[in-house]
């Protein structure tokens, strides 16, 4: 089971609703790796786009991200975010194997991090779409490799097309017996924040 | 050439910003740059140099967002009147361009996500519209760079993920 201690700045119903998708992607997350994953913090708020990369330490940080864009009812960006060296220990997980096993993301490696993608990235938005009664799919996943900043270059540049400022649902979470740590990102574009907040006045 | 030297002021451009200066030490960088494109500029006798760090091709499409530094067709003119303004001259200034990287190569991001392609491009069609051209590229490909330009020299140095580090 996941155990989940969470804060955020925004509220509301929507807000409940980002947070409630975030605890079943964790529960879902968990179940797949067979370990109890505590969520750390949640932080659910609004910030500058062009500020999105300080989020993880800066647009230099070499990080892994698993990538997930959000089409159907509404669009939107999912990502998984992880220090390269805990990408690997997630790996070792994920496959079974003794900590320190991979020491690079080759093919498989990566295939294995995609799949975390899709488990996460299906498990919330199917809480999204079941009670908002929209349909979101999720794209097949990217795993990339690189500065922190050119990660979130494509999230940029689709927000930046209509906004300055984006909600940005930001989840830490550790594994409990490895020291390994990762993070969440759900970035709603406006055609989904739209969505949301129709349903909540509906409500 | 040498690029570093300890009296320089780095100035960070972050996403959608531009930057243009006359003062001979300061270090123009853009960070992790993916998809978007650091655009460079140095006149070598006004010594003025600038950067930008534009994020998306096209300023005439969906809603129009509050500055428009951030798009490469309405960012270049915009460069260019503040390069001038510091007596900066068109036709001798020095212009390159790095990034611009197709980052998400899985299957399904292919059509959606060449927004780096498309930002090339745009400047490439924006440079030729002002009757202008780009001395240097380094564009494309699936990895991140960080761009500096030395403001005094004009020095352009390209860093990528693994330690390479070149001048452009």
């Amino acid at each position: 089971m996941t155990e989940v201690q969470m804060s955020g700045g925004a509220s509301g119903l929507w807000a409940d609703l980002i947070k409630k998708g975030t605890i079943k992607s964790m529960d879902n997350l968990s179940q797949m790796v067979g370990q109890t994953i505590t969520t750390k913090t949640f932080n659910l708020r609004e910030i500058p786009i062009a500020q999105i990369s300080q989020l993880v330490g800066g647009p230099e940080v070499m990080s892994v991200g698993i990538y997930l864009t959000v089409s159907g009812s509404a669009d939107g960006h999912l990502m998984l975010i992880y220090d390269p060296g805990i990408a690997c220990a997630f790996v070792d997980l994920l496959m079974m194997q003794p900590e320190g096993t991979t020491t690079a993301l080759g093919e498989m490696e990566q295939s294995a991090l995609g799949e975390m993608g899709n488990i996460v990235g299906a498990s919330f938005l199917n809480v999204l779409a079941d009670d908002v009664g929209m349909d979101l799919r999720p794209s097949p996943p990217a795993v990339m490799l690189d500065m922190a900043g050119a990660l979130l270059d494509l999230v940029a540049a689709d927000l930046l097309m209509t906004q300055d400022d984006a909600f940005v649902a930001e989840t830490t979470f550790e594994v409990a017996d490895r020291k390994i740590t990762g993070m969440f990102f759900v970035m709603p574009s406006a055609s989904l924040m739209e969505k949301l907040l129709e349903w909540e006045r509906a409500a | 050439m040498t690029l570093m030297a300890s009296r320089e002021q780095s100035v960070v451009i972050s996403l959608g910003e531009l930057h243009v200066t006359n003062d001979p030490d300061t270090l123009l960088v853009c960070y992790g740059i993916g998809s978007c494109v650091a655009f460079a500029a140095f006149d070598p006798v006004a010594k003025v140099a600038g950067m930008a760090h534009f994020v998306l091709p096209d300023s005439t499409s969906g809603n129009r967002p509050k500055t428009l530094e951030r798009f490469v067709d309405a960012g270049i003119p915009i460069m260019l009147t503040r390069l001038q303004t510091l007596g900066a001259t068109p036709a001798r200034t020095v212009f390159r361009m790095a990034g611009g990287a197709h980052m998400a190569v899985a299957k399904g991001f292919e059509a959606r996500l060449n927004i780096g392609e498309r930002n090339v491009e745009a400047a490439r069609a924006t440079m030729k519209a002002l009757g202008l051209r780009l001395r240097g590229e380094d564009v494309g490909g699936t990895h991140g760079r960080t761009v500096r330009l030395l403001s005094g020299s004009g020095a352009l140095t390209i860093s990528t993920v693994g330690g390479s580090s070149y001048e452009l």
